[in-house]
């Protein structure tokens, strides 16, 4: 409990929930645990139920796509990044694993809980899907501009 | 001249009967002394003119017609060091048929050179303030001058950070170069890629995922944009959210560049061709136009 109450200011501070209600920081503040990955740990994997999200504190997480020569890296996330958004949208699913490239700190956000509260308290719940489509906004922008290949040969 | 502290200067060749930049419209016979693989397509050259007698200048930003006798003659940005009076280096990429050939030049065979033609990154303009470059593949040669020059005189300067996005980790250019930046104390380094391997252990993504990363304070910070024009149009978005004027904003613009000197119109964007006025432009100067399809 003493744990879960000093995340309330660090969870206040994070760019995503800034100006966030007092109300809504301590739902989500309920919700929350802090977590640490050690390198190499995998966070979780693809087809993982998403019981959760995190928000990066410390290090670097690569998002990984499985291929037939092994895994890609599409993506690395690190300190102040939010990380998972299948926990909003059913059938909350993983699509990609996520591995901790180097000794990661971070604060999870237990999915389950949060959805619950969404459910009870529908603008709370409309809140979090807004702040979270931004999220999802900008990283579908930067996955686009990845796939461009824009630093490839021009096509001829 | 475009006047004003933050405009960058046109800088058209000398007339100048003792050097090699006289060499407007005729191409200066130049040796090929060193090239280097930089990728599968992409090879740096070093070339001396056969006169070496004669100095040979350019200011960063600066690019020049590369000929090869026959075939064709392409713009390429010099990318070597602005303090070098006897060579000069090019980085290109194998696309096309005269750039193949250029690609494919043995040490000893001969390319015509003409310039350097064309706007400047305005480094000397930007002293005391902290320097932002950020680069996206091949856009990191017609920086490079830049690191050279600024860090021939790194007191001149508040801190420095170069945000340099390729491909995959096999297609970052100049490694060793990158290797030393990265090792200095008194520069940040950040790198980043589209897509790697799992034994690739920094940053994948976009390069403006790189911009918080580097420590700069961006009411007084110069920063020097060059890559695709996609990547150079986030970038701008970015840099402008946090805060950095479009005074203080310089893009490199690349267009079909032909004669160098603004005669033929081939590289015209809006009013401005880019070979004569730019390829270095502030933003606020060409913002209207930037990122605009048929200007």
């Amino acid at each position: 409990m003493t744990e879960t109450k000093s995340l309330r200011p660090i969870l206040e501070e994070h760019p995503l929930f800034r100006g966030l209600k007092s109300e809504y920081l301590d739902l989500l503040t309920d919700c929350a645990a802090n977590v640490r990955f050690d390198q190499d740990a995998y966070l979780f994997h693809a087809g993982d139920e998403a019981n959760d999200f995190f928000l990066i504190r410390h290090g670097m997480v690569a998002v990984e796509a499985e291929d037939i020569k092994g895994p890609i890296v599409v993506e690395t996330l690190g300190p102040g990044d939010i990380l998972g958004w299948s926990w909003v949208i059913p059938p909350y699913n993983r699509k990609f694993a996520t591995r901790a490239v180097q000794l990661t700190r971070a604060i999870s956000v237990d999915a389950l809980c949060l959805r619950q509260k969404c459910e009870a308290d529908p603008k709370f719940g409309y809140k979090m899907i807004e702040l979270f489509s931004k999220n999802i906004k900008e990283r579908l922008y930067n996955a686009w501009w990845q796939m461009a290949d824009i630093y490839g040969p021009p096509a001829r | 001249m475009h006047g004003g502290r933050w405009q960058t200067s046109t800088v058209l060749p000398r007339v100048d009967k003792t050097e090699h930049s006289q060499a407007v419209m005729t191409p200066a016979p130049y040796r090929i002394i060193r090239r280097r693989r930089e990728t599968p397509d992409t090879w740096s050259l070093r070339v001396e003119p056969y006169d070496r007698t004669v100095p040979v200048r350019f200011r960063p930003g600066q690019f020049s017609m590369l000929y090869v006798f026959g075939v064709g003659e392409v713009p390429i940005s010099i990318s070597g060091d602005p303090a070098r009076n006897d060579y000069l280096d090019f980085t290109v990429r194998s696309v096309g048929m005269t750039t193949a050939a250029i690609c494919n030049l043995r040490n000893g065979k001969t390319v015509g050179v003409r310039g350097p033609f064309g706007s400047t990154w305005p480094i000397e303009e930007s002293k005391g303030e902290d320097i932002v470059v950020i680069a996206g593949g091949l856009g990191l040669a017609p920086v490079r001058p830049i690191l050279f020059y600024t860090l021939a005189d790194r007191s001149d300067y508040g801190s420095m950070s170069l945000l340099y996005g390729a491909r995959n980790p096999e297609d970052f250019l100049y490694p060793k170069a990158l290797e030393g930046w990265r090792g200095r104390f008194d520069m940040d380094v950040h790198v980043t890629v589209d897509h790697a391997d799992r034994n690739w252990r920094s940053n994948v993504g976009v390069v403006t995922r790189l911009i918080p990363m580097a420590n700069f304070d961006p009411e007084h910070t110069s920063v020097f944009v060059c890559g695709p024009e996609i990547m150079m149009r986030f970038t701008v978005d970015d840099l402008l959210g946090i805060g950095v004027s479009e005074e203080k904003i310089f893009i490199s613009l690349e267009r079909n560049m032909r004669c160098g000197v603004g005669l033929c119109g081939h590289c015209q964007m809006g009013p401005e061709f880019i070979c004569k006025d730019g390829p270095v432009f502030p933003l606020s100067r060409v913002k209207r136009w930037f990122g605009k399809r048929e200007v």
